[in-house]
């Protein structure tokens, strides 16, 4: 199945690049009798693919998943025979590395992308990101991205509640539809539940505080999260607790990340997954690195990857709703019976800029002090 | 085996033989502390400066600052001090920490040291086959074993619990093994520390002057009496020292209890450290004064480490290494013995390999039996990465450049200690052992923090110079244990007949010492392949080896392409195992410890 995927991956990434192609051509021609000038767009582009290429390869520093990654900038490669090295670590661990290379004019990335909006509004503020606007960066919905420095063009990816089907009954499963939240604290899920962790990500931290601080707090509260503590749950960051899920070690697993639970879905593995209705939702931020080692070839990058068909390819690898307005979503997990689409109207994306959630949540504040009181967790 | 042994009973007899006399005049002792220190121990004490010193430093620098060093809005501040010593949050990891690399080292120290009297002193059938598959485990990333356990004994979904539960007809409560627990963590450590102690009380074993033993079996004493009586007391110096030893690895290993004990009742400190280091939020300077923290007691460590070393050589008589120790005939026990054996090789050796190899051809992490599905997917995924062939070239590449350079390094730091010896010998003998007293997070940490400036950045050299400072102790110890051995009369015959120092060194010192320094080789050729701690964190998009690979896959959970690389890496280090072992002639076992 695995490879089914991949061949597919293949394919349909090379449609993009045909695409793609074919969308530079067009571009070039209906710009070529520009007045007044301005040099042509596809004399701009056509010279930005040459010192791209010369330049020949690019450096990708990212904190989503490596092999959805790798799949995807294969697709750059493979239009202009431009390798990608990608460096992918932990979101935090990743951002503390660019601080670090940025500070000390160790100019290491050339494209820069990250889940977390507020590392990336933070390396914007300080100068490493360079300021550039795709072509098609109108096509990219303008609160989701910092309006010439970085798009969202990895896409959305929103917090579940997942399950693993075959360990459970369709009450119990019924039950997780309901109301994923209560249900991951119901009794009868007691020693069978995992959580990721809120020190994952500030995002997996707003999913908790939004419960329990929050707008829903009203309706759920510290005592919903108590109650998920009283089933003993198994504690995870969330690439592992996928596996573990998928294994079988637990049968709920909290604020699991859609983006990584969907691709496993398609390729048959016994998961599923539920979007609370106040869940919380993101989208990655990715631009090109201020005296970036390799320029041209970044903001080449950048010019693919805002493409409609490279957004489709990202789309098809990870699943995700995708962002670019052309793009349709034709996500073969839409046809699942058990998907049910987020309601978007109501997923948190403003914790990044909710000064009281980013207090709380701070290595001085006590959210996740008392998370961890609250969870008997130690770490 | 790592460390220097002062080579006090051989060299420091105030009268000396006949040889010493010519070197060290009359009342030359005093003296020699004063000694004008040689050129050579004045480069190798600069290297270590560079590669251990520096490190370090920045390591005790870095938690006296707000954020990382080289940021912004850094500014000099108390807080991680203070929070990590004085606000009691981590008292309770220290001290779990604390239990935790006593008991793992207690107990490696028991099993190690009767497997190595088993193998040394009793006609046990197969001991050739037992003596290799002792030293097996060593061969395997902890982190690659500790995932292995974890898919065959979680308690949930193990491969053991899950189809025993089928097998059996029970239903899904029925719980036989739990790795996933202190005492799993604590075995999973012992699977990989055993060799250690094994490697350490064996060679002090065969080392030992059979003749007291004789004696002892001569006054009518029994078997168990003579071990009782007269060996254990005689091994007490190997045993104590084996003992810290271990115990200062267990406290500073991150890899074993994080995969295997998020859920522990508490998180081990170096666990503490990486995450200090990763979760959101990073806190840099609390990594860094956690760091201190564990040098602290880890230095503690060393110097009892240390000073158990040096009686460890008070009984052992070099020139009594011809005769060899009478076998014990066990009618029952040696049978019992090798079933024993075969159980530890088995847990240790035979069962992660099996389910690494399972793992590597199942698509998803499903561990019953039933359900399970293979292909060579993941086999052709990892294969396919556009990366993977310059990962194989920078495995090799430390493979070869790692344990030659810290084999020279070792040999020179082991020559100034043993041979010059003076107060810089002394200098140079504490930095050469303090790597061992920094987990290697830290270390790498610090590489980090006092190279970003640098253009090997992120290259594989910076990964070489960490390595390198990381494994000088390991290679300073085989050089040491062999230096003593060699008659000091051998090269001072050729300083007399006109020869330089080095010219003595290459052609009289270096030939005698080949068997040990090969040992050194292939010991430091199979951690620097399999190396992750420090490489995870130097490493950049071009410089990553293997073991990096696996550990991303880990840190996304994706098991299947972590097994696969795992296997690779096992290629890569069986190839040159036996190259050292038949083009090198390198044997990798206790006796040359």
């Amino acid at each position: 199945m695995a490879k089914e995927l991949y061949v597919r991956n293949i394919s349909k990434v090379a449609a993009a690049l045909m695409g793609a192609t074919l969308l530079i051509a067009t571009a070039g021609c209906a710009s070529d009798p520009a007045p007044s000038g301005q040099t042509p767009a596809s004399d701009d582009a056509q010279a930005l693919i040459e010192a791209a290429q010369a330049e020949g390869e690019l450096t990708f520093y990212g904190d989503a998943n490596e092999t959805s990654l790798q799949a995807w900038t294969q697709g750059f490669t493979e239009q202009y025979g431009i390798a990608v090295n990608i460096l992918r670590l932990p979101g935090s661990e990743l951002f503390q590395r660019f601080s670090q290379e940025m500070s000390a004019s160790q100019h290491q990335a050339d494209v820069f992308s990250i889940a977390d909006r507020v590392s990336m509004e933070t390396a914007v503020d300080s100068g490493w990101i360079a300021e550039y606007t795709p072509e098609n960066a109108d096509l990219y919905p303008a609160e989701q991205a910092g309006a010439g420095y970085f798009y969202p063009v990895q896409n959305g990816y929103f917090q579940t509640v997942a399950y693993n089907p075959t360990l459970l009954s369709e009450d119990e499963i019924a039950k997780i539809e309901k109301d994923p939240i209560k249900a991951a604290g119901d009794p009868a899920f007691k020693g069978r539940v995992g959580v990721n962790m809120p020190q994952s990500s500030q995002q997996a931290a707003a999913f908790y505080y939004r419960f329990a601080e929050g707008d829903a707090a009203d309706e759920y509260g510290w005592d919903a999260l108590q109650a998920i503590a009283d089933n003993d749950p198994l504690f995870y960051s969330s690439a592992t607790l996928v596996q573990n899920l998928i294994a079988g070690e637990y049968a709920v697993a909290v604020a699991l990340t859609d983006s990584l639970a969907a691709p496993q879905a398609l390729q048959g593995a016994p998961i599923e997954f539920v979007y609370p209705k106040d869940t919380t939702g993101g989208y990655f931020a990715v631009g090109a690195v201020e005296d970036a080692p390799h320029p041209n070839a970044a903001r080449l990058f950048m010019e693919w990857a805002t493409t409609p068909e490279a957004n489709a390819a990202y789309t098809e690898i990870t699943q995700t709703v995708p962002a670019n307005s052309e793009v349709p979503d034709e996500r073969e997990i839409v046809d699942f019976e058990w998907y049910q689409a987020p309601d978007v109207a109501n997923v948190w994306f403003d914790f990044i800029g909710d000064e009281e959630f980013l207090k709380a949540s701070s290595a001085d504040g006590d959210f996740l002090s008392h998370w961890n009181d609250v969870f008997g967790y130690s770490g | 085996m790592t460390i220097l042994d002062r080579a006090e009973p051989v060299v420091d007899q105030p009268d000396g033989t006949a040889t010493t006399s010519v070197a060290v005049p009359p009342a030359g002792r005093r003296r020699a502390l004063w000694r004008r220190p040689s050129a050579l121990g004045v480069v190798v004490f600069i290297v270590l400066l560079g590669l251990v010193a520096g490190p370090v430093a920045m390591v005790f620098v870095g938690a006296l600052q707000s954020s990382a060093p080289g940021l912004p809005d850094n500014s000099f501040s108390l807080d991680a001090i203070y929070r990590v010593y004085f606000s009691g949050e981590y008292y309770a990891s220290l001290f779990g920490t604390l239990v935790m690399a006593v008991s793992v080292a207690a107990l490696a120290v028991v099993f190690g040291g009767l497997a190595a009297w088993f193998l040394t002193r009793v006609n046990v059938p197969g001991r050739k086959i037992w003596e290799f598959g002792l030293i097996v485990p060593l061969f395997l990333s902890p982190f690659v074993g500790a995932l292995a356990w974890m898919m065959l004994a979680a308690p949930n979904s193990g491969m053991i619990n899950v189809n025993l539960r089928w097998m059996l007809g029970l239903g899904q409560d029925a719980v036989f093994v739990n790795i996933m627990t202190l005492p799993g963590v604590v075995f999973v450590m012992l699977l990989f520390y055993i060799p250690y102690a094994y490697l350490f009380i064996s060679s002090a074993l065969k080392n030992m002057d059979p003749s007291l033993e004789e004696a002892s079996y001569m006054n009518g004493r029994g078997t168990f009496a003579t071990a009782l009586k007269v060996t254990l007391p005689m091994m007490r110096p190997a045993l104590v020292a084996s003992f810290f030893f271990v115990a200062v690895l267990a406290t500073g290993v991150f890899v074993i209890p994080a995969v295997l004990g998020l859920n522990t009742s508490f998180s081990p400190l170096a666990v503490e450290v990486y995450r200090a280091m990763t979760v959101f939020p990073a806190r840099p300077p609390v990594a860094a004064a956690l760091g201190t923290l564990l040098f602290w007691f880890t230095l503690g460590g060393v110097y009892l480490y240390r000073r158990s070393v040096r009686n460890a050589n008070r009984f052992v008589t070099v020139s009594a290494r011809g005769t060899r120790p009478r076998l014990v005939k066990l009618r029952i026990g040696r049978h019992v013995a090798a079933v024993v054996f075969a159980i530890y090789v088995l847990l240790a050796a035979v069962l992660p390999y099996l389910v690494l190899i399972v793992m590597s051809l199942s698509p998803f992490s499903i561990t019953d039996f039933r359900r399970m599905t293979f292909s060579f997917d993941g086999i052709i995924e990892v294969w396919s990465r556009p990366d993977v062939s310059t990962a194989f070239v920078n495995t090799i590449w430390l493979g070869i450049l790692v344990p030659t350079l810290t084999v020279l390094v070792g040999l020179a730091v082991a020559y100034v200690v043993v041979r010059e010896r003076g107060r810089l010998g002394a200098i140079v003998d504490y930095l050469g052992t303090f790597p061992i007293a920094v987990p290697g997070i830290v270390f790498a940490t610090g590489i980090v923090w006092m190279y970003v400036r640098s253009p090997i950045y992120a290259t594989i050299v910076i990964i070489t110079v960490a390595l390198i400072g990381a494994y000088i102790p390991q290679a300073a110890r085989f050089a040491s244990a062999g230096l003593i051995q060699v008659d000091k009369s051998l090269e001072e015959a050729a300083r007399m007949n006109g020869a330089g120092k080095l010219r003595t060194i290459t052609t009289v010192t270096f030939p005698l010492l080949r068997p040990a320094l090969l040992s050194a080789w292939t010991l430091l050729f199979v951690f620097a392949t399999r190396e992750v701690n420090e490489a995870v964190i130097l490493s950049g998009p071009k410089s990553r080896p293997l073991a990096v690979l696996a550990w991303n896959y880990v840190e996304q959970g994706s098991i299947r392409n972590a097994a696969v690389v795992g296997l690779f890496l096992t290629v890569v280090m069986v190839v040159g195992i036996l190259f050292a072992r038949f083009v090198l002639r390198a044997k990798l076992d206790s006796s040359n410890l």
